[in-house]
């Protein structure tokens, strides 16, 4: 009994170091410009895809393939803000949004095209060994999930409040007049924020279609992270890496002892219900900022 | 904007929502047209034009919840699904009449969204969208998992409406009961946000903090948002089922919930022609991707039948993104843009 629980609080932990990867893409692109970006799943599958096509068609050695898989990413994201979310800046933000959930179903639709209905194997990047503790087993390669997020998440960190260009996105968050002001330019701001956004999506896809191959469900991270990012805080980065963890465990949890009683499907919901628990208690997410409010 | 050379004399004037004998004209043509479709048009047509009615009223729902009060909810299709699913469960187990399902559906469909909508006391922006999301998936499971009510994934199959001597079991008739109902309620939502309760909804969008200060309760207003949102989508759901028949859980997903939201941004937010623009064209939007793929697949026979459906995705989204790249107000703002010019037409203001 209690070696079930324990290793699925270690599954879900690993699983959960994920979602914390590809929420933290969220919140760099709320955190610059309000936006909540539903073409995270999207970037994230076709990044994948890239990065399977390279070394599984063109056959580029494993380093190259997935430098030029996160470049393709980047430049996907700058093509995005570029092209469908700078001219209607300004504009009702949802708008935006909704660009955002559209640009997702082309990226599904050209995933579709290319991976197929019955997803593609993609090439073992990571070792595929297992540690035993005691009888509770780690799969190395979600261990290394796990160390990259935390290593993402030191980099956001000091990048957010150290860095002059980090400070000025999250000026940028702000006032756009204010950080104008300052000799600041708010499109290229916009344009950091969506390669960035998209890079960490891209190596959040490389990553888990390394782990589970490479198939159309995937997107649904992209869901799962957002329910991270609302727990914990639109704004965020801290949030997204602590509470990420808690929704894997979460999820297995539910999975282990909720699903005999209720009959199933319960992962899908229950963290659904904790949000909403949550955000009653504290409207804007655990570590969110408080809105301060005038007239 | 009024037509140049016409003024409000009287108080009626002014309030008049049809002002001008052209617009009573236009008007009972268009009427006619709509109802006479029938003795004309094929079964396709039929079955379209039905659909855009039915998702007309869902999606209007949601105009008044997003549009007018600035709600933003994605779990629209959920609620349709409980209002078909309770329409179905009143006529079948507790053998209601048809006209008094629709409205148990309605009631329940609203109660469920206020459940949802209490949230709103606390939450704001997309945190309150995505307790809608929630919603969305927390029903989708019970549609799923309570199987001795709704049948689990086989779904309850419907059996025909019938208001005192009349079935409605033909595609013609079928017809005519969503397009009546789609019109009366196009006309509720009207003369709805025409009230204090309309306006006090596009104060609290407006700003919800100089809403509250005016004497406006801010719960009670939301909630009634909430109420008349789901219960639209309720009336819509009862019509769905009773159009195709049958309901299912696959029916009433995420991705129906958000392409409600879709029409909605498309069409133009805060207004009653928005949704009526935005349900016609995504609707004829997806028949026309639908109707391309063929034509693609001939094209580069390469790719096969199987990208059948992800192609017209692709197309379909292509044309959103560039619409709304475009026009980020959605097509009412052209529509109104247009009226005016034509109103005025020799003169530039």
């Amino acid at each position: 009994m209690s070696d079930i629980f324990i290793s699925s609080i270690i599954y879900g932990i690993l699983i959960g170091a994920v979602y914390s990867l590809i929420a933290l893409g969220y919140v760099v692109i709320f955190k610059s410009s309000k936006i909540v970006s539903f073409a995270q799943g999207g970037i994230l599958l076709i990044g994948a895809t890239i990065a399977w096509a390279l070394l599984d068609v063109v056959k580029l050695p494993i380093v190259l393939a997935i430098i030029v898989a996160l470049i393709g990413c980047a430049i996907l994201g700058l093509a995005i803000e570029r092209f469908t979310l700078r001219p209607i800046m300004g504009q009702p933000l949802l708008s935006s949004v909704m660009i955002t959930v559209a640009l997702l179903w082309l990226f599904d639709a050209i995933a579709v095209l290319t991976v197929t209905g019955a997803g593609r194997a993609f090439p073992p990047l990571m070792p595929s060994g297992v540690f035993q503790l005691g009888e509770v087993r780690i799969s190395q390669a979600q261990l290394l999930v796990f160390i990259i997020a935390i290593i993402l998440f030191i980099i956001f960190t000091i990048f957010y409040r150290y860095t002059k260009v980090g400070l000025a996105m999250r000026g940028t968050a702000e006032d756009h007049e204010v950080i104008q002001s300052f000799g600041i330019k708010v499109t290229n701001i916009y344009s950091l924020t969506w390669g960035i956004a998209a890079l960490t999506a891209g190596i959040g896809g490389i990553l888990m279609a390394s782990v589970l191959n490479l198939n159309i469900s995937l997107e649904l991270l992209g869901w799962k992270a957002l329910i991270v990012i609302l727990i914990g805080g639109l704004e965020s980065i801290t949030g997204a890496i602590i509470v990420g963890p808690l929704v894997g465990i979460l999820e297995t949890l539910s999975t282990v002892y909720i699903d005999p009683i209720v009959g199933g499907g319960m992962r899908d919901v229950a963290p659904f219900i904790v949000m909403i628990i949550v955000l009653l208690i504290r409207p804007y997410g655990l570590f969110g900022l408080k809105k301060i409010e005038r007239i | 904007m009024l037509p140049s050379g016409t003024y409000n004399v009287r108080y009626e004037q002014s309030m008049a929502i049809f002002r001008t004998r052209a617009q009573w004209i236009l008007l009972a043509l268009f009427l006619i047209a709509l109802f006479t479709v029938p003795l004309y048009g094929s079964r396709y047509i039929l079955s379209l034009i039905s659909m855009i009615g039915i998702t007309i009223i869902a999606v209007e729902g949601l105009g008044i919840l997003t549009g007018y009060s600035g709600q933003l909810s994605v779990g629209q299709a959920a609620f349709v699904g409980v209002g078909a699913y309770t329409s179905v469960i009143c006529m079948q187990r507790f053998e209601m009449p048809f006209l008094l399902a629709i409205l148990c559906a309605g009631l329940a469909s609203g109660l469920i969204g206020i459940i949802f909508g209490l949230a709103a006391v606390r939450i704001k922006g997309f945190y309150l969208a995505m307790t809608t999301l929630a919603a969305q998936f927390i029903l989708g499971w019970c549609f799923l998992h309570l199987r001795s009510w709704t049948g689990g994934t086989e779904g309850l199959f419907v059996k025909p409406a019938t208001i005192g001597p009349l079935v409605f079991a033909s595609a013609q008739s079928k017809y005519y009961l969503v397009m009546v109902i789609t019109v009366i309620m196009i006309f509720f939502a009207k003369n709805l946000m025409r009230t204090r309760l309309g306006r006090a909804l596009v104060a609290i969008r407006d700003n919800d903090l100089a809403a509250e200060v005016m004497g406006i309760d801010l719960l009670l207003y939301k909630l009634i948002a909430f109420f008349i949102c789901c219960f639209f989508a309720g009336v819509a759901g009862t019509l769905y089922a009773e159009y195709v028949e049958f309901v299912n859980p696959v029916q009433y997903t995420l991705e129906d919930s958000i392409l409600y939201v879709g029409m909605l941004i498309v069409g133009g937010m805060g207004s009653i022609m928005g949704p009526i623009f935005g349900v016609i064209f995504m609707k004829l939007l997806n028949e026309g991707a639908l109707y391309l793929t063929p034509i693609l697949t001939d094209m580069v026979p390469a790719l096969g039948g199987a990208i059948f459906s992800a192609l017209s995705t692709a197309v379909y989204a292509i044309v959103i993104i560039l619409f709304l790249v475009f026009e980020p107000k959605g097509i009412n703002y052209r529509w109104t843009i247009f009226k005016n010019q034509y109103r005025l037409y020799p003169f530039a203001y």
